[in-house]
Order: structure tokens, then C-alpha cells, then sequence
């Protein structure tokens, strides 16, 4: 096999050894990927005990089941960060549920203490190439796609933070996404 | 409903992969997931574009931890295999019912003579085990002694030029301090700064990390060893009858 060249090439190409059980190509896919991976999960679960330990969850996962990661189709990335996010929400979901006052005061005096999901929002568009496209879009649109993307947030949960009703919420995501959507085509026909 | 219409297919897709259907909702478009290929492609293609927006995300380097217990997780099973079933739970809260069994059966074994036939005499103990989960040391010492008693289940050996240095780290996260070094051989004993009841009532856990010789009073490498410290105390008297 040619020696991978892109970074993406170079996760494919661990991913596809890791399914063989290749514990060297597990761990460089871990030292490259860890970092930004976490990031992922303590923007959902803001403490990093709990991230960690949703990371570690994830990678063991990950050590299992590479294998189904050739049929998905995926980018190696994107298949990473679905893993991540996914574990890190069904986490933050199930420990709410488990005692709702507690966590969501205990989430929200966490809240000052990360990023701001419509800056996050900002500046990935500036990197992906899409400000002009998406700064069209209005703000409380592109702010309920900031809070259900980077926080995980639900359509009540938006709605409440953006005191909004939720049927305006929901439309507002489907508008924001669609855009997203039209936004990144908009880029592949350039390219 | 007619999941497959394309239009309600993709927006269902959509909210799936974004996490923002209702518990219900995603629990009946999972089964549809189950069994249409074509939902399966169109929430795919959904991460693919709403992951791209994670790029702004910031990095959070992962303490070193995280890895060694994925590593610890994923041992290779033929390895698992050659030892005995109860081996990993050494490493775990069970290896405080491990401490207090071994202590009643072999006192002798930890350095500590019983108090009499029926109890053992108050002490602390700890197994420090490997990052495979296999004992190594084991120390104890009596609760009002000064000395600690390290026994050595398998060689401790430094790389050249370091020293094996052990550790006790609080229970309430604050700073880990020295014991002293591990010793030569497969037994030892180190004096005390004081009472051991003084120095380990609150500590959770000891270590050993391979430090340059003469090194500071902090760990400067990762812990290569460590388990938790549990006190042994005689068993609870029968509760009086009423």
C-alpha cells in the first residue's frame, strides 16, 4: 500500500489497521485525533472528568469496531467526531434524566467557562470558506445551529435559551441547516 | 407515515444526526435506520456536513491517564488469558476486599502479627499493581507504627540512573508526598516520617514513579505502579441487641 499522504489518508489508513487489531496504528490514531476529540466532548459535557472518560468509552469503541467504519462511507473525522458527540450527549442526556435539578444548575453556573457556540460558529465558517455565505443568514438562526450543533442542545433547550417558541425554533434549525447544506455545495461546485 | 419520502427522509436524517429528534421520534427513525440503506447514506451525509463545523473547536489535550486505561482495556485477550480469572479486579475497589482477605489469611505475609487469633491488628495496606493489572508490591504498615513494609511480588526495576520513588496521593486530590524509595530485593522497610495513621487517614492511593536519583519532592514521570490504600481495621463489633 502507498504511504498514506493527506491527513485523512492517514486516519483511513490507521482506521483500516486498527480494524486488524494493530495496537502502533491505534495509538498514532489516538495521538492525532485525542486532542480535537475531546474538545468535541467538553463543549457537551463542559467537565473534563466526564469527557474523559466519554473519550475513553469512545476509543475502546473505536478499538472494537473499526471494522464497520469501511461500510459507513464516512470520512474518517467525521466518523470520530459522530462517535464522540453521540457518546458525550447519550451521557449528558442519561445523567440529566437521572437527576434533572442538579445537573442543569450545575450546567449552567459551567457555562462562562467555554466557548461561545455562535463565535465557534463564526469562525468555522470563516474556515471552511463559507462567511459570505452563511453570515447571510439571520442570527437567531444561525445561533439555534450554534446551540444544537457545539452544546448538543434540544429544541426545547434552544428555545429556552433563546426565549423563543419551539415551532419557531424548529423551523429556524431546519432554515439554518438547509443553508449549511446549500452553503457547502455552493463550495464543491467552486472547487 | 411514509419514511422514505425524500424530502421528509432528509430532514428526519438531518435532526438525527444534529440530536435534535425527541427520545420517541429518534427511537422509531432508528428502526427505520435498521433496515433502509438509503437512511443509513442520507444521515451519513449529514455528519459529513455538520461535523465540518467542529474545525473551530478547540483542542483539549487528554491527561495521560486516559490512554493508559484505554490500553489497560483493550489488552490483548491471549494475555488475559494466562491469568488467574480474579487478577483485574486487583486493580479495582475490589482489591480493598483482596487487602482485608489477604491480611486475615497471611498477616504474616504483610509484616503484620495478629493481635490475637480472632482479629488482625489495625494497619493500612496497599497493592500496587502494573499497568497490566498484576500486583507488584504490596505495602502495610500498623496504624500506630512508623515503619512500612514493602514486599516485592515482582521485580521493581528503574531504567539506568533512576530510582524507584513510592508515593502516597490524597484522597482529596492535594499534592502526592514521598515516602521514601523502593528498595533492592524482594522486601524491604522504610521508616516513617510518623504514625501511619498520621500520614495515610486520608489517603486514597499510593504510587511509584521512576524518578531521576535525588529528584524533588513532586513525581516528575508517570506513576508505573499504583493502588489504593485501605484501612484494615478489626471487624465492627455485633450490633447490640435492643
Amino acid at each position: 500500500m502507498p504511504a498514506p499522504s493527506t491527513a485523512t489518508d492517514r486516519l483511513a489508513f490507521w482506521l483500516g489497521q486498527v480494524a486488524l487489531g494493530d495496537q502502533p496504528a491505534f495509538e498514532q490514531l489516538y495521538q492525532a485525533t485525542s486532542a480535537h476529540l475531546l474538545g468535541v466532548a467538553m463543549l457537551v459535557l463542559r467537565r473534563r472528568e466526564r469527557a474523559e472518560e466519554v473519550l475513553q468509552e469512545a476509543f475502546v469503541n473505536i478499538w472494537h469496531n473499526a471494522g464497520g467504519y469501511a461500510q459507513t462511507g464516512a470520512s474518517p473525522m467525521s466518523w470520530l467526531i459522530t462517535i464522540v458527540r453521540n457518546k458525550a450527549l447519550d451521557h449528558l442526556r442519561s445523567s440529566r434524566q437521572a437527576d434533572t435539578h442538579v445537573s442543569l444548575d450545575e450546567h449552567e453556573s459551567l457555562a462562562s467557562e467555554r466557548p461561545d457556540p455562535l463565535a465557534l460558529l463564526t469562525q468555522a465558517s470563516g474556515e471552511l470558506g463559507l462567511r459570505t455565505c452563511l453570515d447571510k443568514l439571520d442570527a437567531p438562526l444561525r445561533q439555534s445551529l450554534a446551540l444544537a450543533y457545539y452544546e448538543g442542545q434540544t429544541h426545547d433547550e434552544v428555545a429556552r435559551h433563546l426565549r423563543a417558541p419551539l415551532g419557531t425554533v424548529k423551523t429556524w434549525l431546519r432554515r439554518g441547516i438547509e443553508r449549511l447544506r446549500a452553503c457547502l455545495d455552493g463550495l464543491g461546485h467552486r472547487a | 407515515m411514509n419514511y422514505l419520502r425524500p424530502e421528509l427522509l432528509d430532514r428526519l436524517a438531518a435532526a438525527h444526526a444534529l440530536r435534535t429528534l425527541s427520545p420517541r421520534a429518534a427511537r422509531r427513525f432508528e428502526a427505520v435506520l435498521r433496515s433502509s440503506h438509503e437512511a443509513r447514506a442520507a444521515v451519513t451525509a449529514w455528519h459529513e456536513r455538520l461535523n465540518q463545523l467542529a474545525v473551530s473547536v478547540p483542542a483539549v489535550q487528554p491527561s495521560p491517564a486516559v490512554w493508559q486505561a484505554i490500553q489497560q482495556r483493550i489488552a490483548p485477550a491471549p494475555q488475559r488469558r494466562r491469568q488467574p480469572w480474579w487478577w483485574p479486579v486487583l486493580g479495582t475497589a475490589f482489591g480493598v476486599v483482596m487487602a482485608v482477605g489477604l491480611v486475615r489469611e497471611q498477616p504474616e505475609w504483610v509484616g503484620i502479627t495478629p493481635a490475637s487469633t480472632e482479629t488482625v491488628a489495625p494497619a493500612y495496606v496497599g497493592i500496587l499493581t502494573n499497568s497490566a493489572n498484576e500486583p507488584v508490591v504490596l505495602a502495610s504498615s500498623l496504624r500506630h507504627g512508623k515503619v512500612l513494609t514493602l514486599k516485592m511480588l515482582k521485580p521493581v526495576t528503574p531504567p539506568e540512573g533512576q530510582v524507584a520513588r513510592l508515593w502516597a496521593l490524597p484522597a482529596d486530590g492535594s499534592p502526592p508526598f514521598a515516602l521514601g524509595l523502593v528498595p533492592d530485593g524482594n522486601k524491604g522497610r522504610l521508616t516513617l516520617s510518623a504514625t501511619s495513621e498520621a500520614l495515610f487517614a486520608k489517603v486514597g492511593r499510593l504510587a511509584v514513579s521512576f524518578e531521576p536519583a535525588g529528584g524533588g519532592n513532586q513525581p516528575g514521570g508517570p506513576f508505573v505502579l499504583s493502588g489504593h490504600c485501605v484501612k484494615v481495621w478489626e471487624p465492627l463489633p455485633p450490633a447490640p441487641k435492643p
